[in-house]
């Protein structure tokens, strides 16, 4: 259970920054997921950890031992690739044990760590296939079982569940919490797959532009976003951002908008009193949006807005209403599969004050976070 | 017949009739120059009619010139063919490599395809010629950036060996492109993953080049070893320039037809050829099995 320790990284590919100055601070035996779009350089990263891809500048420590460079072979480091990379001569059982014959492990080492692995993923009955014989998921499971008996000090996922279908992605990520809780191991996973980073990691590093735009845990990453971008790439569906102002009115503090004034919390109301009259982007999720044809708001920070449905998106057991305001603000916002909105109707909606956002039109920075780490 | 065995007859027909035109033709000449060999082989004229014999067969097998050719072959397939292995697959691996001007690197290394044998062959002869050859001139001294080291001209191309190895080394240079262009794509077909993946498993550059990239470019190891050892076994042109009387059995073939004017045994010296390429490849094959074994499952 090593910890990982980042500092100051910085990578190029030709004239690109692939990863610009970051800094990351993983803990032994956690789950810490780099999420980001294509090209983020998450993977970049991954590769340096692993000993694949060179540390231009920075440090890297592992364990308490700097491995700038020290080589792949060298580091006591599994990885699973997004392809599995299954060597396609070897038998599934060849395969799992590679690692250990390379390290000329005792015939007693290799069968003590079979006969774990093979049921603890499921694996028992399928030795002798070969990886074009065996399905996705089977696949998916044989490269952790490789990377699992030899018994690493970090564990490296590289979007692992990107070639399999919904059902089974769901069923590898129990799999993957439940392996995790299991073996304890210090577990660095990519993916650009929100889901799959919310359910299964102890913290989420969201990656942007090879920088960290904010790295906590999911809760906190979904409920108090550093940044523009990353309350964008959290949640879905996605975030609604509109132009605002912070204003004092009726004694409360709320930011101003075309869909109208929306009441801060007491907490947040009192850090704004001293950005009155400040321009900020506000963030509004869908699922803080109430429909409420006919109640009045029931708190004090509730808002009630009047919008005109102008598409509804059926979602299975919700729908996505998309809403244009009189001024043109456009809002999405979510109902129950029993609610009905025709497009075309003028619909009532209650926005909850305490869970919107306020950020820096500028940078995209909280307004209420500070430094954004 | 019934109507539907006729229409399949007919639907099959119609998908592979492109393939007649070439097939007739491959195989037409195959047969006319297999009949042509074995006549030619296994008879003798004798004032104008023409009879059965194992004549020509009796005379090849006593004359000293054949079993000479034989051996040097079995020598120039035996050594020029993993020669040819080992020095494509080294500049396939070096290829494989990402780095500056590799495009350029990759295009230079083609060049020597480019020229014709008889040139390359004429090049080298020039090079080792006695008594004036550039060889000889260097090692004389005559060229100032180079001191003396021999006081006479050295006959280079009057040794068997070394005549021979001049021309094995001359044929695997202009040839060598093959073998890399071959396993070059072997390499390319191989997902980079899987190298990545042995890395990070603990194996370093001998152990990955033993467990994952010769058992996965095993097809084109075979495809190299098996077109290259068919070329060696019928090689001409580099020890027909180069090895004077040292014969190949490519070369004998010439001087019994051109100079000794015995065309029955040139044609058995072909069929003795042909014969030696066909037990080559199925040695081969069984080599090559044994070797993806023994790379796959050990």
């Amino acid at each position: 259970m090593a910890d990982v320790i980042l500092k100051n990284i910085t990578k190029h590919h030709g004239d690109c920054r692939v990863i610009d100055n970051l800094s990351l601070d993983i803990r032994g035996g956690e789950f810490v997921t780099l999420l980001g779009p294509s090209g983020c350089g998450k993977t970049t990263l991954l590769r340096m950890v692993a000993g694949l891809t060179s540390v231009e500048q920075g440090e890297l420590w592992i364990g308490g031992a700097l491995y700038n460079d020290i080589p792949a072979q060298r580091r006591r480091i599994a990885m699973v690739f997004q392809s599995y990379a299954l060597f396609p001569h070897m038998s599934v059982k060849d395969n799992v044990l590679f690692g250990l014959r390379i390290r000329k492990a005792p015939p007693h080492e290799m069968f003590d760590k079979l006969s774990w692995v093979m049921p603890l993923l499921g694996l028992e009955g399928l030795e002798s296939r070969l990886p074009k014989e065996i399905s996705g998921g089977q696949r998916q499971r044989a490269a952790l079982a490789r990377a699992l008996v030899l018994d690493p000090e970090v564990l490296l996922l590289d979007e692992p569940l990107s070639n399999l279908d919904a059902a089974l992605r769901e069923m590898a990520m129990e799999e993957l919490k439940r392996i995790h809780q299991q073996v304890g191991k210090t577990i660095l996973y990519v993916t650009h797959n929100q889901a799959e980073a919310m359910s299964m990691s102890q913290r989420i590093a969201v990656m942007k532009a090879g920088r960290i735009e904010h790295f906590d845990t999911p809760r906190v990453v979904y409920d108090h976003p550093h940044t523009v971008f990353t309350a964008q790439f959290i949640g879905s569906p996605v975030i609604n951002m509109l132009e605002g102002e912070i204003e004092r009115g009726d004694g409360v503090i709320g930011a101003k908008t075309g869909l109208g004034f929306f009441v801060l919390d007491r907490d947040r109301g009192a850090q704004a009193g001293a950005m009155i009259g400040r321009r900020v982007r506000v963030g509004i999720r869908p699922q803080n949006v109430l429909f409420a044809p006919h109640s009045a708001a029931r708190r004090a920070s509730d808002t009630r807005i009047e919008v005109t449905a102008e598409l509804v998106e059926t979602l299975g057991d919700r729908s996505l209403v998309i809403a244009r305001a009189d001024d043109g603000t456009m809002i999405r916002f979510m109902i129950t599969r029993d609610e009905s909105i025709p497009a075309g109707t003028r619909v009532a909606a209650l926005v909850d004050g305490r869970r919107i956002h306020l950020f820096e039109p500028a940078t995209g920075i909280n307004v209420f976070a500070g430094d954004k780490q | 017949m019934p109507r539907s065995i006729v229409q399949g007859v007919i639907s099959h027909t119609m998908k592979i009739w492109p393939l007649f035109p070439a097939a007739i033709y491959l195989l037409g000449f195959l047969i006319i120059v297999t009949v042509y060999l074995l006549g030619m082989s296994f008879t003798v004229v004798d004032g104008g009619a023409v009879s059965a014999s194992l004549a020509p067969a009796a005379r090849l097998l006593a004359l000293p010139e054949f079993r000479q050719a034989l051996v040097n072959t079995v020598m120039f397939v035996v050594v020029g063919t993993p020669l040819e292995l080992v020095v494509g697959l080294w500049l396939a691996l070096m290829m494989y490599q990402s780095f500056r001007f590799r495009g350029m690197m990759r295009s230079m290394l083609i060049i020597p395809l480019a020229i014709p044998a008889l040139v390359t062959a004429t090049l080298l002869f020039i090079l080792f010629d006695y008594p004036g050859g550039h060889i000889n001139h260097l090692l004389m001294g005559r060229y100032w950036f180079f001191p003396a080291v021999v006081d006479a001209p050295v006959n280079w191309r009057g040794s068997m060996a070394f005549s021979l190895g001049i021309s094995l080394l001359g044929k695997v240079w202009r040839d060598m492109p093959i073998s890399m262009l071959i396993l070059l794509a072997g390499l390319n077909a191989i997902d980079p993953e899987l190298f990545d993946a042995a890395k990070t498993m603990g194996a370093g550059l001998r152990k990955r080049l033993r467990h994952v990239i010769l058992p996965l470019i095993l097809p084109s190891v075979s495809a190299v070893v098996l077109l290259r050892s068919i070329e060696m076994w019928k090689e001409f042109i580099f020890p027909f320039v180069l090895a004077g009387q040292h014969d190949l059995l490519g070369t004998l073939i010439e001087s019994l037809y051109n100079n000794w004017g015995n065309s029955h045994e040139a044609a058995a010296v072909a069929l003795v050829l042909v014969v030696c390429i066909i037990v080559s490849a199925l040695v081969l094959f069984r080599v090559l099995e044994g070797l993806r074994r023994l790379l796959v499952y050990a």
